[in-house]
């Protein structure tokens, strides 16, 4: 977390190459730990029908979407801890807006409910952060506790509705054979590489290697800043409305758990916590590493309890592979 | 210059010490206004019986942010606070689940203890040897220790707090609960190695910058282990203290203390970057988290409503103490 | 009309007076310097005119009319372009991403990055810079590339007004030479530069006025060609300059080896590095940039590991496992970067300077308050450290207090050895005497210094031998008597020369940069 500016100390060329080539070599291992784990999943289920493919898909999405926005919000060295309840906020809008009446209208309104409580409470976070200039860490932590606070006004309990034909839209399967949430995920590769061709993502990626010189340079620093949590806050609110279709039904309590899921996602997908290196790519393998944990430990009979410690022991081990670099680097400045 | 006309000058420029301890004079003063204010509307509120059981509940709260301040003044954080304190909790009652003689009181809070030590030492390693930042490393061990509870226990924590433990926590001398004598040692303790000691001077110039500590000598990864080391005890005091208070450990008992110990430390006026702030302004802001909780449900706020003045009361705090500098320097 | 033109410029951080009713000018086609020492609000001025920082009070004229930047794109899209030593360059970008940062061009919407590599290529081959890879990124390259990437966006911007802020700082000799060509180039297609260095070469050979500046105020704008550099440097720091190198004494007693290396060697950066130096010795390091001595020094303070070969002090072996190691063994540095590495920029002067000796000096681990006091304050004195107090933060003194807190949290460890990178780079005139002059007492207390240096009238004027590095060991060793500026560059350069260079003892009127 602590984020000391480099110095113009004489890196040498080695640990530099090496440091290069650690950051690449993360996605490959991502997405190598979840072909492995894809494979040991087939391994033991029974078949591979496109029921299990959607189950997978849909395990993953919610996380992936999430995690989205936060890649974008970490890209520029900042976090959002408020998009779990964020998710939990726009999971009960949309529900709480149903109605059982008119569906439809009532869909409606709930998605475009829910868009615009994400665009608005990351356009909150991003003024607190960047003209505020207070540390994202502690004001998304304060602002997911107004989330949440509303999220429970607005749905007390669980509940709400939500059209069956909503439901198998985004969760069921095209044509019988292909999972819908596969589409919705290409989409969303589609505009990441999209967004990597804007200028507004060399502003962010510049802002997080170094603020200071992206100043320098001309940049806006604050107008960028708030553009990049309110990305993260309207990606949110679409998360908690894939989550919607999942569930079919608004709890205001249920996103939580998406918070430190969507860092970790990140993080194993290859992003640096301090900013400017790091792509959605990534935190799609590492979402989906994430929920593929449980479905292997059922298929191979542990017990459910372990699901928590494996995703943490991968992480880690992830984290270490990576890290494991840093032994053997000469220069022993670098390895602190 | 004559006397008054400086006097007048340096009025005008604001006392040095008052904007040192800013965030400490604020802390204080909402301290006084909350006691003040929620007195007058619930004389209960302040009578000694309710006030000595929101400083116990304080102490708790106390002890589990003395570790995030330390972690937090290094530039770290720690999020495996909720379920290593867990984890030791359980370790304890279920140790004692059968037979709760002295030696094996003695030895289940041993256990509990190292096991939090061993928690906060294998973060340190990861920290300060491995480079993994603090925010992933104490998130995955918060995740394996999930997992870690949950396989042992079953699912089910079993045992009853130790008799001593639940004195600690509950029980009283000449009036002043235990838990609150403790939480003072505690303080004492940590406030003097923070200021007096080599390693507290340590833990400042490597928050500050690591680099240059390295170049002067420091020996940056040992302190940081020592720290997180630290931490993982605090914990774990933590978990013991309050299984003694509920009686027995159950599982996610230790959710409700981690954003509120960041805030407590925040609140208190440490940077988050690290390198700035001490362990004071934590109690203060342990203090004010606990009696903000214990007003608002007094006052009758549903948790909603609970939740969203409370996230407003820290964003409005961290306004108040200054931002930090412009982004050029 | 002048195209550029300052009037009573006003400007305070706090107590500190920047900027003091300051006034400047600059004409269309100039090269002009702009010239002082730590403190005289060079810098200063130049913040207020890019729009990085307000002035207090002032008026700032530009082509004919008054002007406020309140940010540096402002100030960028009205003609005015800063190229500073702290680098604007985003690491984790390319080279074509930096030039382009904030421009990049596009079809249809979207970044296109071939046109963008080309007209990066182009731009490099125009200015008639060594070409550097587009596709590089920016933190991978050494830092004499990165300044050459950053000299060349703030050209492909096209300013009327390009001002260089120690921009060469870490350039070799051929690198300047590339960007003083383009910059006579630019200069005569009308473009006019401000040119801050404490090179007085550089200055001598490219500006054609200078302007000095002291106490935050104008003293005068001179005519480079026809001014002597000692009436310069009497204008910068406001009295007579002396002897600017402190004599160097006679070796009459038995010479005592101090620090003696054999066969050093680390990763392909330092070959078979061997050297001695003795009790009382000021032995330079000198060579091209990035020929490995900073690596040297590194190496012999503990900072690599995976090392080969052997180092000895005062004849035992020593095991440099960390700085603490070599701390233990006598062994001092003082690094590149003060700010990152030499100093805890937001602690204070007491804090810093007690820092290294802070465990040997405390009693079961509690720091020795009294002891730290009395310690700070005699340093403080010592090495005249201007400070308010011993409790100021560090980040408020000048470069050249910060610099002497630096030297002076080492001179606490009782160390015998002391290794030195650059230690008076960007400092000014008068405290670099002093540094000088507490180098020479240090050695004449029977101390060694290694002392690295990319100023060669520093090496001449102030060390009794240099070793010239060359691809990462030690190509020549010149003795007093052969250090002049030719055996220097043609050893730097790797050739071997004769040493028929008998130079008289170089007497100091060359204004050290």
């Amino acid at each position: 977390m602590s984020t000391h500016d480099t110095a113009p100390v004489t890196i040498h060329g080695g640990a530099r190459r090496r440091r290069f080539a650690v950051r690449n070599a993360r996605l490959l291992l991502v997405y190598f730990i979840l072909s492995a784990l894809l494979i040991v999943y087939h391994e033991k289920s029974p078949r591979f029908t496109p029921r299990e493919a959607r189950s997978i898909a849909n395990q993953g999405m919610t996380l992936s979407i999430v995690g989205l926005g936060q890649t974008i919000v970490v890209l520029t060295g900042g976090i959002d801890l408020s998009v779990g309840p964020m998710v939990s906020l726009s999971n009960s809008t949309a529900a709480s807006l149903g109605d059982k009446e008119h569906p439809n209208r009532g869909l409606a309104f709930g998605i475009v409910a829910a868009l615009l409580v994400g665009a608005t409470g990351g356009f909150i976070n991003g003024i607190l952060v960047a003209y505020g200039r207070l540390q994202p860490i502690i004001v998304t932590l304060a602002t997911g506790y107004i989330f949440s606070g509303i999220a429970l006004r607005v749905r007390p309990n669980p509940g709400g509705y939500v059209p069956f034909s909503y439901v198998e839209f985004f969760t069921g399967l095209y044509r019988d054979t292909v999972p819908r949430a596969l589409f919705l995920l290409a989409a969303l590769v589609i505009l990441w590489f999209i967004f990597r061709k804007l200028r507004i993502s060399t502003r962010i990626l510049a802002i997080g290697s170094s603020q200071g010189a992206a100043y320098m340079s001309g940049i806006d620093v604050v107008r960028t800043k708030v553009a990049a949590y309110t990305l993260c806050g309207l990606s949110a609110s679409v998360a908690g409305l894939f989550f919607t279709a999942q569930t079919a039904s608004g709890d205001a309590n249920a996103g939580a758990v998406f918070t430190l899921n969507s860092i970790a996602a990140v993080v194993l997908g290859g992003a640096s916590l301090a900013g400017g290196f790091g792509s959605f790519i990534g935190t799609i393998a590492g979402a989906y590493v994430l929920a593929v944990i449980p479905s292997v430990l059922y298929f191979y009979k542990v017990s459910p309890f372990y699901q928590s410690f494996f995703q943490g022991l991968i992480l880690l081990a992830s984290v270490s592979l990576g890290a494991l670099g840093v032994l053997r680097i000469r220069n022993r400045i670098e390895r602190l | 210059m004559s006397a008054p006309a400086s006097t007048i000058r340096r009025l005008q420029q604001g006392s040095p010490w008052l904007e040192r301890n800013r965030p400490l004079v604020i802390a204080g003063s909402l301290i006084l206004l909350i006691l003040l204010v929620a007195g007058l509307r619930n004389p209960g509120f302040v009578s000694s019986n309710n006030l000595r059981n929101q400083l116990v509940l304080a102490s708790f709260l106390g002890i589990a942010a003395a570790g995030q301040t330390i972690l937090i003044l290094t530039g770290g954080i720690d999020l495996s606070l909720a379920w290593n304190l867990n984890f030791s909790a359980v370790l304890m009652t279920q140790i004692v689940r059968h037979s709760q003689s002295p030696s094996q009181v003695t030895w289940a809070i041993a256990v509990a203890l190292f096991s939090a030590m061993v928690v906060g030492f294998i973060n340190g390693i990861g920290v300060a040897y491995l480079r993994i930042p603090s925010l992933v490393m104490t998130l995955g061990m918060n995740a394996v220790l999930l997992g870690l509870t949950l396989v042992y226990t079953g699912g089910t924590p079993q045992g009853t707090a130790p008799g001593i433990i639940i004195d600690l926590a509950t029980a009283r001398i000449a009036g002043i609960p235990w838990a609150v004598l403790l939480w003072i040692v505690i303080s004492a303790v940590l406030i003097f190695i923070l200021r007096r000691t080599v390693f507290g001077r340590q833990l400042y110039a490597i928050g500050n910058n690591p680099r240059a500590s390295y170049l002067s000598g420091v020996p940056v990864r040992r302190v940081l282990v020592a720290s997180y080391t630290i931490a993982g005890l605090l914990a774990g005091i933590t978990g013991l203290l309050y299984t003694g208070y509920s009686n027995q450990s159950f599982l996610r008992m230790g959710d409700g203390f981690v954003l509120p110990a960041i805030a407590a430390v925040v609140i208190g006026g440490t940077s988050i970057l690290g390198g700035s702030g001490g362990y004071i302004g934590t109690i203060f802001g342990a203090i004010i988290v606990t009696l903000l909780q214990n007003v608002l449900s007094i006052e009758g706020f549903k948790q909603a409503e609970q939740q969203m003045l409370f996230g407003g009361i820290v964003l409005v705090m961290l306004l108040l103490y200054g931002r930090e500098s412009r982004i050029r320097e | 009309m002048s195209l550029l033109a300052a009037e009573g410029i006003s400007k305070r951080f706090g107590g500190v007076i920047a900027l003091d009713d300051a006034s400047f000018s600059c004409e269309r086609g100039e090269i002009h310097a702009l010239l002082g020492g730590n403190g005289a609000g060079k810098s200063t001025l130049v913040k207020v005119l890019c729009g990085v920082q307000p002035a207090d009070g002032g008026t700032v004229t530009f082509k004919g009319d008054g002007v406020r930047f309140r940010s540096p794109s402002e100030a960028g899209a009205h003609g005015i372009v800063p190229v500073f030593q702290e680098l604007s360059l985003i690491p984790d970008l390319t080279v074509a991403e930096n030039l382009y940062l904030g421009r990049e061009p596009r079809r249809f919407g979207l970044i296109d990055s071939r046109a963008m590599r080309r007209s990066t290529i182009r731009l490099f081959a125009d200015l008639l810079f060594p070409q550097i890879d587009p596709g590089a990124t920016v933190g991978d390259l050494p830092l004499a590339e990165r300044q050459l990437v950053e000299i060349a966006k703030a050209i492909s911007r096209n300013p009327d007004i390009l001002i260089l802020d120690e921009a060469t700082s870490a350039l070799g000799q051929r690198e300047v030479d590339a960007v003083f060509k383009a910059l006579r180039a630019l200069k005569a297609g009308g473009m006019s530069i401000i040119f801050i260095s404490h090179r007085m070469e550089e200055v001598r050979s490219i500006c054609d006025r200078a302007t000095v500046f002291r106490d935050g105020r104008h003293v005068e704008t001179l005519d480079v060609a026809v001014t002597p550099p000692n009436e310069i440097v009497r204008l910068m720091i406001g009295r007579e300059l002396s002897d600017v190198f402190p004599n160097r004494p006679e070796r009459t007693d038995e010479p005592r080896i101090a620090l003696e290396v054999g066969n050093l060697s680390w990763m392909h950066i330092l070959r078979d590095v061997s050297f001695t130096i003795n009790r009382g010795e000021i032995v330079g390091l000198s060579g091209l940039d990035g020929q490995g001595q900073g690596d040297l020094l590194f190496a012999l303070f503990g900072v690599y590991a995976g090392l080969s070969g052997d180092v000895r002090v005062d004849g035992t072996p020593v095991r440099l496992g960390s700085p603490s190691a070599a701390m233990r063994a006598g062994l001092a540095m003082i690094p590149e970067d003060r700010k990152t590495q030499g100093l805890v920029l937001p602690l204070s002067v007491r804090e810093n300077i007690s820092l290294p000796m802070l465990s040997k000096r405390a009693n079961f681990g509690v720091v020795d308050r009294g002891g730290e006091h009395a310690e700070t304050h005699s340093m403080v004195t010592r090495l005249a450290i201007k400070t308010a107090s011993i409790e100021t933060l560090v980040r408020f003194l000048s470069g050249g207090n910060q610099q002497k807190t630096a030297i002076a949290k080492w001179l606490t460890t009782g160390a015998k050895i002391y290794l030195m990178y650059d230690p008076t780079r960007g400092i000014d005139v008068g405290t670099k005497q002093e540094i000088y002059a507490l180098i020479r007492r240090l050695a004449d207390e029977g101390n060694a210094i290694l002392f690295f240096s990319t100023d060669l009238p520093e090496i001449i004027g102030l060390c009794d031998r240099a070793l010239v590095m060359y691809e990462g060991s030690i190509a020549r060793e010149l003795s007093r008597n052969e250090l002049t500026k030719e055996n220097l560059i043609a050893a730097a350069l790797g050739f071997l020369t004769t040493s028929d260079a008998e130079s008289e003892h170089p007497v100091p009127t060359e204004v050290v940069a």
